[in-house]
């Protein structure tokens, strides 16, 4: 008995150090591991989730930032929250959003928030949208920021869908 | 006499500790323009563009970094391969870049000031970043814009196109429901 309730405890211990679980196969690289990942990033930054399935390149890698926060609700105010602070937002950022919405997921409420570069590349290029999905996993307000190069249905699509993976 | 000799002493102390860290700083396109002669050699042209190019059993790395402007803002532009965890590419806006002469230090603040400043040592050619956790030092090289060209191909290269089918919307959107 007491053997099984330390297994159950490490198993717990194993679990509580899991930075984000989902369904779909994921690796998940702490900014430890990959180089210039963290450059310009705020310590809420927990690492980069690899959609190991994807290859295509601009849905694969997602930044991941949490929040600590101890309201659990979903709202316009606590999703500009935390954008700004990723972003740190003013009238001469290069960053500036661009559309924001609330939807539902299977966890509730969720913020899609996309912004844009004010500076137009002159081809395809994945630092010019950023797409962020916002809500909360497990009581834990959690960020998912996508580096795209190009928005479209599709894309949305694929990040809801990711979103609701998550466990 | 005992007094004038003190601050005389006071100053010339003074004025050694300044000159030995001495520190130049750009925060913007025109301020590069007239602090360009106290700049490092490697950074009085902007944009600079260092990488490497490192091709290994367990770890490889391709990387290209380059500092450059966007109408007045100096931005920071990272794209890297790094094996065994694949592509990395990000864009963030700079608030300054400061160069120490005498510890050949570079630090870079953010416009984000909750963020952490990125530092790295530098010569005239290159540009070392330390290491750090289970990061490996690397060391960027002065690139020309075919040799950064290459590295960018490379690094796309690494990419295999998708092999995942299109997305069939409607279907995803019946999953979503």
């Amino acid at each position: 008995m007491k053997i099984l309730f330390v297994m159950l405890f490490s198993v717990q211990l194993f679990a509580g150090t899991e930075v984000i679980k989902s369904k779909d196969d994921i690796a998940f690289h702490t900014p430890d591991m990959i180089k210039f990942s963290d450059a310009g990033k705020i310590s809420e930054f927990r690492g980069v989730i690899d959609r190991t399935y994807f290859t295509s390149h601009d849905l694969k890698k997602v930044d991941l930032y949490q929040f600590n926060t101890d309201l659990l609700k979903v709202d316009n105010a606590i999703c500009m929250d935390f954008i700004e602070k990723i972003f740190a937002l003013s009238k001469s950022s290069l960053f500036q959003v661009k559309t924001f919405k609330i939807i539902d997921s299977n966890k509730g409420k969720v913020c899609e928030v996309l912004i844009t570069n004010i500076n137009k590349p002159k081809k395809k290029d994945e630092s010019y949208f950023r797409f962020a999905s916002i809500g909360f996993v497990n009581a834990k307000a959690n960020v998912l920021v996508y580096h795209l190069n190009g928005i479209d249905d599709d894309k949305i699509t694929e990040a809801r869908l990711f979103w609701n993976s998550l466990r | 006499m005992n007094s004038t000799f003190r601050i005389l002493s006071l100053f010339l102390l003074f004025f050694s500790a300044n000159s030995f860290a001495e520190v130049s700083c750009i925060t913007s396109a025109k301020d590069h323009e007239s602090a360009k002669e106290k700049l490092p050699k490697l950074f009085q042209e902007i944009p600079v563009k260092v990488g490497v190019d490192q091709p290994g059993l367990v770890y490889d790395i391709f990387a290209t970094v380059r500092i450059s402007f966007i109408g007045d803002t100096i931005v920071l532009r990272t794209d890297s391969w790094q094996g065994p965890y694949g592509m990395y590419n990000d864009l963030s806006e700079v608030k300054s870049v400061c160069f120490n002469a005498e510890t050949k230090e570079m630090v870079i603040k953010f416009k984000n000031d909750k963020t952490e400043d990125f530092k790295a040592k530098y010569t005239n050619t290159s540009v070392t970043i330390p290491e750090a956790g289970s990061k490996p030092a690397i060391e960027l090289t002065k690139l020309t814009s075919a040799q950064e060209r290459a590295i960018l191909e490379k690094i796309n290269r690494k990419i295999p196109a998708s092999k995942r089918q299109p997305v069939d919307a409607q279907s995803k959107q019946k999953e979503l429901n």
